[in-house]
């Protein structure tokens, strides 16, 4: 404890002699030092030291200021104002410079995290375009497979019926009374029964199959209607010929009992396109399930549309007229789906006729005014009648 | 004889007006720190910020007369100027201060101020103050003019 204290006392006694001893040109030059070496540390200091450099210049000012008078005169040229003076400058200077590097630094920081974000979103992006460009190529794969599926399937039924066309004609033409039992024998041979069945299993299969647009099915139905006619003819003549075979005659039974599960299946798909086709310009037309009501539900739309077009603004009304008369009915419903329609029976010449002139009728109720051009005619025609007026008044009487 | 008295105090007026000099006063030749100045080889020091420069030469063989390895070995000199235009001079290793008058093209000593007789001085340090010159030896200050050390600046 003894120790400490001599220890303290000498080091207290030594910085006062040395305080002392200390002449000015010292003071001057320890001054200039001083500032030389802030200024020095100033200029490289980041936002990480400013702060006890600052400290360092506010201990340095406090330190000199009471040889102030004495550095005024002897620190040439700036003296001791000037030269603190350059030094809170600098200060000043190197406090913004510090808060723009910081600022720099966060703005780096984020531009890496950015950047970073921006890479990983790039990779992101490529997988998912190359992931796209698969799955393109797997829908259009799908789509070509589609198509194809569809028209194999046609081809085969078309082929299937074919074949029992001309086994009956060949047998039809020998007029061989006794060769039932050949008919049979060659229908067993080539399975047609059995290739009847499979097509029609095939064709719900794939009615229920993913990739179909909804302008597939008008299609379908025209198949359908077809393979059922093309049934009639053959199925009587198969009946014909297995009269005698019970589990035959079955099975042809059975034919009917599938086309009429297809038929039905068939109905349903396209009725519930047509339906969607609506539903997807936000037509509110209400549902039809068959011929009749379509017909009527889209003449009561029409009518609706028709009466209460006075209630809505131009836009709206002209809105949903575009979306029936141009996006719908002329450019799909009526190219695509009428012509089946009016194939199979479900629709007339009547009604169509009967649904394109209450549309025309729509759209005179719809079409935008023409009240500005009545008003400018009407002017016109004021102007004129005044001219004329103003001409025969301005005329001279004739003396005679 | 009336006549020639008149004549000759008219011609002792005459030359007393026509010799009388120019002075312009009051005139400061202090400096506000003393100068710490390198000797060179060849002896001089100069002190850039007063344009002055001198040979140390001759001074530094009358301090370290008996020593030339001293004077050789002295590297810096301590300068400084008073009110009246008065160089003060000592450094380390000295037991003088010398004051020198400036001439023409030389500068003559003026006084030989004897601070320690017995022991060299270790490093002393000048300051200006008002109406003396500070020197600093060690823990003592002293109060210097040209004509020596003033009464009861010692410490």
């Amino acid at each position: 404890m003894k120790n400490l204290f001599i220890v303290t006392l000498s080091v207290l006694l030594f910085s006062f002699l040395s305080a002392q001893t200390r002449s000015d040109s010292e003071v001057k030059r320890d001054f200039e030092r001083g500032f030389k070496s802030l200024m020095k540390d100033l200029r490289g200091a980041d936002s990480t030291t400013i702060e006890s450099v600052k400290q360092k210049v506010q201990a340095f000012e406090n330190e000199y200021q009471e040889h102030k008078d004495f550095l005024n005169k002897a620190v040439f040229p700036d003296g001791y104002d000037g030269t603190i003076e350059r030094l809170e400058d600098q200060l000043k200077e190197s406090i913004e410079l510090a808060n723009s590097q910081a600022r720099i630094a966060q703005l780096e920081a984020k531009i890496g995290e950015l950047s970073g974000q921006v890479d990983a979103l790039s990779k992101e992006n490529q997988a998912l375009l190359a992931e796209l460009k698969d799955l393109k190529n797997e829908v259009q794969q799908l789509t070509a497979k589609v198509k194809q599926l569809q028209e194999n399937i046609a081809k085969r039924d078309a082929v299937v019926f074919a074949l029992v066309d001309s086994l009956f004609v060949q047998y039809d033409q020998q007029k061989l009374s006794n060769t039932d039992m050949k008919k049979l024998s060659s229908l067993e041979k080539n399975k047609v029964v059995d290739n009847i069945k499979r097509s029609i299993n095939e064709n719900m299969a794939f009615l229920s199959s993913t990739g179909l647009s909804g302008l597939d099915f008008p299609k379908m139905l025209d198949e359908q209607r077809k393979f059922e006619s093309s049934w009639k003819g053959v199925g009587k003549k198969l009946a014909e010929v297995y009269v005698s075979q019970k589990d035959r005659s079955k099975e042809i039974a059975s034919v009917d009992t599938m086309l009429s599960q297809w038929r039905g299946q068939v109905d349903d798909a396209f009725w519930k396109s047509l339906n969607q086709l609506f539903a997807d310009e936000n037509l509110t037309i209400a549902r039809f399930a068959n011929g009749e009501e379509f017909y009527k539900n889209i003449v009561r739309f029409i009518e609706d549309e028709t009466n209460n077009a006075d209630n809505r603004s131009t836009e709206q009304r002209m809105g949903t007229y575009e979306a029936f008369a141009y996006k719908t009915w002329g450019s799909k419903v009526k190219p695509v789906w009428v012509p089946v329609m009016k194939r199979n029976g479900m629709i007339t010449d009547e009604q169509v006729n009967d649904i394109d002139a209450k549309t025309q009728l729509w759209y005179a109720k719809v079409k935008p005014g023409n009240t500005m051009l009545y008003i400018l005619a009407g002017a016109l025609v004021l102007a004129i009648l005044v001219g004329l007026y103003l001409g025969m008044k301005k005329r001279p009487a004739t003396t005679e | 004889m009336k006549k020639v008295v008149i004549l000759f105090a008219l011609f002792v007026a005459l030359i007393a007006g026509g010799c009388s000099t120019l002075q312009l006063q009051p005139a400061d030749f202090s400096w506000v720190t003393e100068e710490i100045l390198d000797v060179t080889g060849s002896g001089m020091v100069s002190a850039q910020r007063y344009s002055v420069e001198f040979n140390a030469k001759p001074l530094l063989a009358k301090e370290f007369a008996a020593d030339s390895m001293a004077a050789k070995n002295t590297k810096t000199i301590r300068v400084i100027r008073d009110k009246a235009g008065f160089y003060f001079v000592t450094g380390p290793k000295f037991k003088n201060v010398y004051v020198l008058a400036q001439a023409e093209g030389s500068l003559s000593l003026n006084n030989t101020i004897v601070i320690s007789p017995e022991k060299p001085m270790e490093d002393p340090k000048f300051n200006q103050r008002d109406s003396y010159i500070e020197l600093i030896n060690g823990n003592s200050k002293l109060q210097l003019t040209k004509a020596g050390m003033q009464q009861g600046g010692g410490k």
